[in-house]
């Protein structure tokens, strides 16, 4: 499984998108370039490797038209890597990075000539990918994702401290005070909370949380941080509330009982000899609630706005790493495609260093029983 | 005194809490069906000619289950088996746990890119629900080999002894006492699999896709419930399109509420049996 996200996701980084410029023509029937005649192509036509100068003729509204291009190789500006003759210069769009279009009237508006250019990109810089401030797949074909992996950062740690405290009280609650009878109602609650559907929590998000947020803070929007961190504070208590109950409950009674026959209270043994022996199962159950909230996709989706920008107050439109595959997948195509590949790897690393961590903590707890 | 006093402020803080979780429960539930449960009917749910009826996504998505559960639940059986009944603690073992229990911990989203470069691409499945089905039984093998292993560990060895001594190989051991034995739990990580597949959406948009009409076949593309309730929610304009959205909500909040009583009820026939 990796394996295959590395291929696509490695790639973008080690090659160019193609070996040479490639052509692509629009509503030109016969178009010779450099001597070759291709009839009826709507596909890309490939180009010589280091090909410095293309002849591109073929039959505008009856007229024959000649268009040497020169090509300027080991250009650092792709925008002027292409040169084309002067008198057609009108002619000539740069609509995205690395492509040029030239465009000739037709017979009828909506038949136009065009003749587009794309050239190969270079591999792109692994550091811009993930110091980017910029994310314009399309047109700049500009790759930074550091403004998602800031709002993944910023909404998780903001999930953390609403969904911690709140999911640690009640364990403890739950675990130690409760009759067990109660304490099992209250306990399937909480795992009914786990089993709601990730999109149903982003629809109530979108309907409660984000009108909320708008009046709170009156934003134009109300998607925003905000409503992403409180939708994943609920969507984490279940995962943590189950993991510390369970490691709770793994405390021998002994030390209860050591600390009640002392002379401790039973919130004094709750909180000051059951928690901390405890304590790593919780540490893991919290990082486990992590892991849910940086993966959750559908739930922000709905509620974060996701422009892609930095984090600088509750209120901002945010646009997590899960998001951006989500939304983009659909439509993305070569590298950008390859690009959504890379952040699921950026995901992949994130998610198993807390795995690790885990098992650390899980070795550590087996030594110390 | 002071530290009764203590006590009681933490006590209150703690009920506090755990109210607070139970209220936000609630309010979910209410908010949602109590909205939702008047738009629902008969046609809504079961007729294929109602525009805005739901019967598509509900076939798309029994399709789903049906097919990734008959995928993982014969490979996850078996997993378990083999790690509960067969296997020592060795290094290959250690490391299929250690497998095992990385599979849990991925991200949905991970799956679904997987699924829809595997399946999709190079298998070229596209974008269907065999692909998605194939996807998903990847997802829920962890719930499913955890549950059944657990289901497993619970069956006291007498059972095992009791057959051997009897004179029962070790296979006619598993067929005919631990299965059998074992059942409630397999059900038990059967219903689990089944919420978690009815649930999930990151991973079925990429690979099944949103395709709004009745598949004829699981090589088609075809839109489940979680995937109509997102469109429905990102791009609802009319006050009809929120009234189908808190539809669906609903549906799928009393599913997973069947889904959940269902296992407990299961769960606790299962121990009651056991102490038997």
């Amino acid at each position: 499984m990796l394996f295959f996200l590395f291929i696509q996701g490695v790639e973008p980084f080690v090659r160019p998108t193609s070996d040479s410029i490639r052509i692509v023509v629009q509503n030109i029937d016969s178009v010779t370039i450099n001597g070759v005649t291709w009839e009826n192509q709507t596909r890309f036509i490939p180009v010589y490797k280091d090909t410095q100068e293309l002849i591109i003729s073929f039959k505008n509204r009856g007229t024959d038209i000649t268009l040497p291009i020169q090509i300027v190789p080991d250009n650092d500006d792709p925008e002027h890597a292409i040169v084309f003759p002067t008198e057609y210069a009108s002619a000539v769009s740069y609509p995205e990075a690395y492509t040029h279009t030239i465009t000739f009237p037709g017979m009828v508006t909506g038949l136009e000539q065009t003749i587009t250019i794309l050239q190969a990109e270079p591999p792109y810089p692994f550091t811009a990918f993930l110091s980017g401030l910029e994310w314009r797949p399309t047109h700049l074909k500009l790759y930074g994702i550091l403004t998602m992996i800031l709002a993944t950062i910023v909404s998780t740690i903001g999930a953390v401290l609403i969904g911690v405290p709140l999911a640690l009280l009640s364990a403890v609650l739950i675990a130690e005070f409760l009759p067990k009878r109660l304490g099992g109602i209250i306990r399937s609650a909480i795992d009914l909370l786990a089993g709601i559907p990730s999109v149903v929590y982003g629809f109530f998000g979108l309907m409660m949380v984000v009108p909320l947020v708008q009046r709170l803070f009156n934003s134009a929007s109300g998607s925003s941080l905000f409503a992403a961190i409180f939708i994943l504070a609920i969507m984490v208590l279940p995962t943590i509330i189950a993991i510390t109950m369970t490691s709770l409950q793994a405390v021998p009674s002994m030390y209860r009982e050591a600390s009640l026959a002392v002379g401790a209270s039973k919130m004094q043994t709750a909180w000051h000899v059951v928690f901390p022996a405890a304590r790593s199962g919780i540490l893991a159950g919290i990082i486990l609630g992590v892991s849910r909230a940086i993966g959750e996709t559908m739930a922000v989706i709905l509620v974060a706005g996701n422009s892609p920008q930095i984090p600088r107050a509750l209120s901002d439109s945010v646009r997590t790493l899960t998001a951006t595959i989500a939304l983009e997948m659909g439509y993305a195509q070569g590298r950008h495609s390859q690009i959504l590949f890379s952040i699921g790897i950026v995901l992949f690393v994130m998610i198993l260093t807390l795995n690790t961590i885990i098992l650390r903590l899980k070795k550590h707890l087996s030594e110390a029983a | 005194m002071k530290q009764k006093t203590k006590d009681g402020i933490l006590y209150g803080i703690m009920i506090l809490a755990t109210g607070i979780i139970l209220a936000t429960l609630l309010w979910i539930l209410f908010y949602i069906v109590s909205n939702g449960i008047g738009s629902i009917n008969f046609a809504f749910i079961f007729s294929p000619g109602n525009e805005k009826g739901i019967f598509a996504m509900i076939v798309t998505t029994a399709w789903l289950v049906a097919v990734s559960l008959a995928i993982a639940l014969p490979v996850g059986i078996i997993t378990a088996l083999f790690l509960n009944e067969y296997s020592k603690n060795t290094r290959p073992v250690r490391f299929l746990r250690l497998a095992i229990e990385t599979l849990a911990g991925i991200p949905s989203i991970l799956y679904g890119l997987f699924g829809l470069l595997f399946f999709s691409r190079i298998m070229g499945l596209g974008q269907s629900i065999l692909s998605g089905a194939l996807t998903l039984s990847i997802m829920i093998l962890p719930v499913i080999i955890r549950t059944t292993e657990e289901s497993l560990k619970a069956i006291p060895v007498s059972f095992r002894e009791g057959s051997l001594a009897l004179g029962a190989t070790k296979w006619q051991t598993i067929y005919h006492v631990i299965i059998p034995a074992s059942l409630p739990g397999i059900l038990t990580a059967s219903i689990l699999a089944v919420g978690r597949v009815v649930g999930e959406a990151a991973p079925v948009l990429l690979t099944v896709g949103i395709a709004k009409n009745l598949p004829s076949s699981i090589f088609q593309s075809g839109r489940t419930l979680t995937i109509h309730l997102y469109y429905l929610t990102k791009e609802a304009i009319h006050q009809d399109d929120f009234q189908i959205a808190f539809a669906t909500a609903t549906i799928l909040v009393i599913f997973v509420i069947l889904v959940n009583a269902s296992t407990r009820f299961i769960a606790s026939r299962f121990t009651a049996k056991l102490e038997q």
